[in-house]
């Protein structure tokens, strides 16, 4: 019963804040009026509401269901004095026996002696009783601790009434609204991890707590699972763009005029021969020196897609250049030309022998998404950086590398039987009667095209490149959280520009 | 005798004069003529290295000449501006690997180059490739890749998608060489059936029952020149140049 009274007079006061309510709020004001002019005057106004965590974690958030201290605080009118404030916090507020209230008066900068009941916080609910009724243009602040909030739509918002000297009851004005991050499975996970006895035996072995902390995995893979999402929008808008650009860089460096052939070879080899990471870094800080500024994303996807194309050329290139010498004299003989050749008989055979190099490119150039976060693009690897930095433990690393492994393992096994069944059936001369010889064959044409294109080999220069990258860009934010160098390094780029 | 006759007062297909080809410092041929009319079938034989494909392979400019002149009916093909495609159209060429387009199937192997090169409608294409794979004995396998069929399937393949670009001229390098014995029967069966039907063929074989019972005229040659030539009678039965008595005995 109480309750529900309590929830009409919430509702109620929720109700002031929208425009349909403002005529009969007026009407209502002016039959106030009517009855008690001198109290309404200056009615209590409430200024300032505020919420932070009770226990300093991680940053300002307000989380939903953790130990929270509320402050909210008014001003009472010029006429009127109050000696009760009943205050309403929105369904699913939840107090302790932990919790309570303090209670602060203010006169201008005076402190004042507040003579009231201790107040009772119960079913979200907290009743102010005053002794002495606070006089007019008092400042009253209420702090509440160990209130355990809801996260509504909107935010969580302080109603309630008080009571004048005169006996007359007002509904409180709302207070603003604070801002509630909503409480994940994750937290409570991580909030059931930190009671149990195993993780904390676990947790007691430095290299297990340092690497695989297991509240830091339950806590990394929500959080970086948006890194992952942008790793991968990088790389699948990346890629896609690299492949016609690498086809023709791949035509023109097989083509008959010198001068384009010779500015692919060019391009290519200089791509090829310096890391990605100096490339990045000269798009990043290059383009703002020029005046030009665009978005991070769009940059590191035009860089990532230059790079990549490079490696995909000459991926293209070998798988042409693989084809026997048969099929173009073969399409020769039957008056086709060049473009006809390439097209319908050159490019649809190479396509079927490049799909599993091209799928190695890819998940090169997925984990070489990683280093944009040296320029301070947001993407995975930058997402595990800025979470080591604030916990100082490396797990939230592996938890990224589980990222990174989620895409390339899958992409490896699928290489393998892409091979094997390459091998298995690509006999273009030589029938059934042969087909353990042309298995063969497939075979050693297979290990013809990829020699140059294949991780191992030709893409080496790339791996290393990244080798010597990545603990530029990690080791420091590891042991010194707050000193990142390539981050305060982008800034610098930002301000030239 | 008198079809032979006949043959030789028919227009000349192929005429190839003074013919030169080096391939660096390795002069391949030395100079060679060579005339061929409508609906003769001429087969050449000599040692490997001899110069038969590299001949061959310049009447359709595979490879380029090195000096001398070719004609193709009336046209010098070796003339400095010539279409080598519009050329190439009407010689047809059946290799020893088959060359088949591994991605397509029988049908679209013969279909493809009469829509790309001779603008036939996807329709007419497609009846032509019909007729010639049953030409070929293969109208129950249009729709299976190269790899499905066995050698001298994919031989007769090959040569129905030459015969559907309506050649004027079949080039044979050695078309059944890379066959099993049991398959080589069949490629050589449709040869002979076109051979009947009058088409214009140069043959390089090592068949030499092929070349006794089907060539008008055959053609030793080495080391670059054609060193005898004449009918398989003259040159199996009475041959003139101790090469050839060589490379015969050899063979036989
Ligand atoms: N593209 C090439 N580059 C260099 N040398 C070549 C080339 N093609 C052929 N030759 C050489 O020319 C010579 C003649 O070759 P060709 O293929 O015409 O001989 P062939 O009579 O067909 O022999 P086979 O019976 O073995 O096929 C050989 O010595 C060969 O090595
Ligand atoms: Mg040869």
């Amino acid at each position: 019963m109480k309750k529900s009274d309590r929830a009409q007079r919430a509702t109620a006061a929720n109700e002031r804040l929208t425009l349909r309510d403002i005529l009969p709020k007026a009407f209502s004001l002016m039959l106030a009026f009517a009855l008690m002019a001198p109290c309404l005057a200056g009615a209590i106004t409430v200024d300032n509401t505020t919420a932070r965590p009770t226990q300093t974690t991680v940053g300002n958030s307000v989380y939903a269901g953790d130990p929270t201290r509320v402050t909210w605080e008014c001003v009472v009118g010029e006429n009127e004095e109050v000696s009760s404030i009943f205050l309403q916090y929105p369904e699913g507020t939840v107090f302790s026996n932990e919790s309570y209230a303090r209670l602060t008066a203010l006169d201008g900068l005076d402190r004042l002696e507040v003579d009231a009941v201790d107040p009772i916080m119960a079913d979200g609910t907290v009743r102010i009783e005053f002794k002495t009724p606070l006089a007019p243009g008092t400042r009253l602040r209420v702090e509440m601790y160990f209130v355990a909030l809801p996260a509504p739509a909107g935010g969580v918002v302080i109603t309630g009434s008080y009571t004048t000297r005169s006996g007359a009851v007002q509904d409180l004005p709302a207070s603003p609204a604070i801002e509630v991050v909503g409480k994940s499975s994750a937290d409570a996970m991580v909030a059931w991890l930190d009671e149990q006895p195993w993780v904390e035996k676990w947790n007691s072995v430095p290299f297990l707590r340092t690497f695989f902390k297991p509240q830091l995995i339950v806590a990394s893979f929500p959080s970086l699972f948006k890194g992952w999402l942008r790793a991968m929008a990088l790389v699948l808008i990346g890629f896609p763009l690299a492949i016609p650009l690498g086809l023709v860089l791949a035509l023109l460096k097989i083509g008959k005029f010198k001068l384009t052939k010779g500015l692919a070879s060019l391009y290519v080899n200089v791509v090829r021969g310096t890391p990605l990471f100096l490339q990045i870094y000269i798009a990043f800080f290059g383009l703002p020196l020029m005046g030009i500024t665009a978005n991070n994303y769009v940059v590191g996807v035009i860089v990532l897609a230059m790079n990549s194309s490079a490696y995909l050329c000459e991926i293209f290139r070998a798988g042409i250049q693989s084809i026997h010498k048969g099929q173009f004299e073969a399409a020769a003989s039957l008056g086709m030309n060049g473009a006809q050749t390439m097209f319908n008989v050159i490019i649809p055979q190479t396509v079927r022998r490049v799909i599993p190099t091209m799928t190695s490119e890819f998940i090169l150039l997925y984990k070489d998404t990683s280093l944009l976060s040296a320029v301070g693009v947001m993407e995975l690897m930058m997402f595990g950086k800025s979470l080591v930095a604030n916990t100082g433990n490396i797990t939230p690393y592996i938890v990224a590398a589980c990222y990174y492994l989620l895409v390339t393992l899958p992409l490896i096994k699928l290489v393998n039987v892409l091979e094997a069944r390459l091998s298995g059936t690509d006999g273009g001369s030589g029938g059934k009667t042969k087909a353990k010889k042309a298995r063969k064959s497939g075979k050693k044409l297979l290990s013809a095209i990829s020699p140059v294109p294949l991780p191992g080999d030709a893409n080496v220069a790339q791996d290393a490149a990244q080798a010597t990258a990545e603990p530029e860009v990690a080791a420091p934010a590891v042991w010194r959280p707050d000193a990142e160098p390539d981050l305060s390094l982008t800034d610098a780029g930002h301000e030239m520009s | 005798m008198t079809e032979t006759m006949d043959k030789s007062q028919t227009p000349v297909v192929v005429r190839i004069e003074n013919l030169v080809k080096s391939f660096g410092d390795l002069e391949v041929l030395k100079g060679v003529d060579l005339e061929v009319h409508r609906g003769e079938v001429v087969v050449v034989l000599g040692p490997s290295g001899s110069g038969k494909s590299t001949m061959l392979r310049c009447i359709n400019l595979l490879e380029k000449p090195t000096a001398g002149r070719i004609f193709f009916e009336d046209q010098e093909i070796t003339a400095p501006k010539t279409d080598v495609n519009k050329v190439r159209e009407h010689i047809g060429m059946v290799f020893q690997s088959f060359n088949l387009f591994p991605h397509l199937s029988a049908k679209k192997n013969v279909m493809l180059a009469q829509v790309k090169v001779l603008k036939r409608s996807k329709e007419e294409a497609e009846r032509v490739a019909i007729a010639q794979l049953e030409r070929v004995g293969l109208g129950d396998r249009l729709d299976y890749l190269p790899s499905q069929l066995s050698g001298g399937q994919q031989q007769r393949v090959a040569i129905a998608r030459a015969l559907a670009m309506d050649p004027h001229v079949m080039l044979f390098d050695e078309a059944t060489s890379a066959l099993d014995p049991e398959l080589v029967r069949g490629v050589l069966d449709v040869m002979r059936e076109m051979a009947r039907a009058g088409m214009t063929m140069i043959v390089v074989t090592h068949e030499m029952g092929f070349a006794r019972d089907v060539a008008d005229r055959v053609i030793f040659m080495d080391g670059g020149y054609i060193v005898e030539q004449g009918t398989p009678q003259e040159i199996f039965d009475h041959p003139q140049n101790e090469r050839t008595k060589d490379f015969l005995g050899h063979i036989s």
